[in-house]
């Protein structure tokens, strides 16, 4: 048994991956899974949570006007559903960004004084 | 194992009572996932509908984020003040006796339980307009009893406080439940 609680680490994931969502769509439009697949692997499997929980962060971002979404219907072949980084998504993002370099820089910076 | 319909079945039941399209939306979106997990794990069904998590606490998820379509919420409304009707003893009959009042007690906690059950469900906002439609029931029954017996009626200050007391409770438990809900399961921090 790990000494830390898990809810701490569950706070830690809840609090950053709309973040991370939100940074995945800043270069071109990406559809669910294809969000999921990236978020899994280039967090090095740190965003283990339930696939089923990416998407309604994905639709609280669209609820909060950060991005947008539209289906694409191919003629043959699966219709996914994309989503898209808005200009207040960008704008929000940066600060948010912002936000974390600054808790990152000043957490480490404290841990290395006490080390 | 479970199909991918029969998993979808189950996300759809945990959705009733939402907008139409956004449930259909949403059910459309986890089909195309279902579709992309599929074809990118080599067709294993059972590993792909356990990583999007089990089927209720998804649609719970996306409930906390829609709620209740505003027809729903209107249903809500309307039961809670036809309820809230019941609730007012003398309408019940004429007559005073035992029985109407353990009537409309039963009614008055009827309204108790479907209050509680709509703020925690559809929220505290929507839990406190179907109190407010309750009250308003309420005095609706009141007002038809006055006019019913109007020379015989007799409001006592007890009688008055009794009934203005379970108005606001009403509120009360329409209002408190949902908003505790809130606080003890905060949502994810959201951005």
């Amino acid at each position: 048994m790990p000494e830390i609680s898990q809810e701490w680490t569950a706070e830690l994931k809840k609090g950053s991956v709309q973040l991370c969502l939100l940074a995945l769509l800043t270069r071109e439009q990406k559809y669910g899974f294809q969000i999921v697949k990236e978020l899994r692997e280039l967090s090095g499997g740190f965003f283990d949570l339930k696939e089923g929980t990416l998407y309604p962060a994905l639709r609280r971002l669209e609820e909060r006007g950060f991005v947008e979404s539209h289906w694409v219907e191919p003629e043959s072949g699966v219709p996914r559903k994309y989503y898209k980084i808005t200009e207040r998504g960008r704008r929000a993002l940066e600060e948010a960004i912002n936000v974390w370099d600054r808790m990152a820089a000043g957490t480490r910076r404290v841990l290395e004084a006490a080390r | 194992m479970m199909s991918v319909d029969a998993y979808l079945r189950q996300v759809q039941r945990g959705l009733g009572g939402m907008d139409p399209h956004v449930r259909e939306d949403i059910l459309k979106e986890l089909r195309s996932h279902l579709a992309d997990s599929l074809s990118a794990n080599g067709g294993n069904v059972s590993a792909a509908t356990d990583a999007l998590g089990d089927p209720v606490s998804v649609a719970r998820r996306y409930r906390e984020l829609y709620g209740y379509s505003s027809s729903y919420r209107l249903l809500f409304y309307a039961v809670a003040g036809v309820v809230g009707i019941l609730t007012v003893p003398v309408l019940v009959a004429g007559e005073e006796s035992v029985f109407p009042y353990f009537l409309s007690s039963i009614f008055v906690a009827s309204e108790f339980v479907f209050l509680i059950w709509i703020s925690v469900m559809a929220g505290n906002r929507a839990g406190l307009l179907a109190g407010v439609w309750g009250v308003l029931g309420r005095m609706a029954g009141l007002g038809v009893a006055i006019a019913a017996n109007r020379e015989s009626f007799l409001i006592t200050a007890d009688g008055l406080g009794a009934f203005l007391l379970v108005c606001l409770l009403f509120l009360f438990v329409g209002w408190i439940p949902g908003k505790a809900r809130q606080a003890w399961q905060r949502p994810g921090a959201e951005l």
